[in-house]
């Protein structure tokens, strides 16, 4: 049984991750025109952050306030750090994911199209979302 | 107590509190360090062939580095987050960014506007 604080940063990860993918819809189908591509970059990082989150409180009862502290103690822990069989460590993908939300939400000429924003909701996020999933003992939800 | 960076014994960012016993001389907090891990980005990534340029820019608590790329596919751009991320460990002290700043992402524009202008570009070194 994991416990409460985990499970609720798994939850808002797992609201946020459905959220981004709902903000890029379907072509033709969006909330607008074009979809909100930085939003929804911005979103999929903070699903990302609730699962790290999740993983170290259920691990370590680590707690971090703030992005620094977080992302300290993500370098430091060997579940995040070390590189996995596709030549990547779940760090690498965070740190991605991080810079590509600051660039959204910073930046007016920022734009994204569906293909890349597709694809790294697929991809980095995915694989964070899975390993955590996976290191907690849990199936992945649909 | 020795920077890693600068590889001397006081980092620019440094207070001259925290060096006890020395007086301390900071000239342009940040930038000098920032410029020191602007060539480490530098080297890292000198074997990719879609990275253009780098630039750094320094505070006194934080290090901002960007790689301007061609406009390039999702693998390039992962694996030059990855080449990059050594740095963190290198420097646990500095608060680090490290943009890759792919074209990709930016439709029209020129992704180069979002560099401040107080940002310095730093050589990237070609094998």
């Amino acid at each position: 049984m994991i416990d409460l604080r985990t499970r609720l940063h798994l939850d808002k990860a797992e609201r946020n991750r459905g959220i981004a993918r709902a903000l890029i819809g379907r072509p033709g189908v969006s909330i607008s025109e074009p979809p909100p591509f930085d939003w929804a970059v911005v979103v999929g990082f903070y699903a990302a952050l609730h699962y790290a989150k999740a993983y170290l409180w259920e691990t370590q009862r680590f707690y971090a306030d703030t992005h620094q502290a977080l992302q300290r103690r993500m370098r430091l822990t060997v579940f995040f750090a070390s590189v996995r069989r596709e030549g990547y460590s779940l760090w690498h993908y965070y740190r991605r994911l991080r810079s590509l939300a600051d660039q959204a939400r910073y930046h007016p000429h920022f734009v994204g199209t569906r293909p890349l924003v597709v694809a790294l909701l697929d991809d980095p996020l995915e694989r964070i979302r899975r390993a955590v999933w996976e290191a907690l003992g849990l199936l992945p939800r649909r | 107590m020795r920077c890693q960076a600068l590889r001397r014994p006081v980092c620019p960012r440094w207070s001259a509190a925290q060096v006890k016993g020395e007086s301390v001389a900071l000239v342009q907090p940040g930038s000098e360090l920032a410029h020191a891990l602007g060539l480490e980005l530098a080297e890292a990534i000198a074997n990719e062939s879609a990275a253009r340029e780098v630039w750094a820019w320094g505070a006194s608590d934080r290090v901002e580095l960007w790689v301007l790329t061609e406009p390039t596919d999702a693998d390039t751009e992962q694996r030059l987050y990855a080449l990059s991320a050594p740095l963190d460990d290198r420097h646990p002290e500095v608060d680090l960014r490290v943009h890759v700043l792919n074209p990709a992402w930016y439709g029209e524009s020129d992704p180069k506007v979002i560099i401040p202008s107080g940002a310095e570009r730093i050589a990237l070194p070609r094998r």
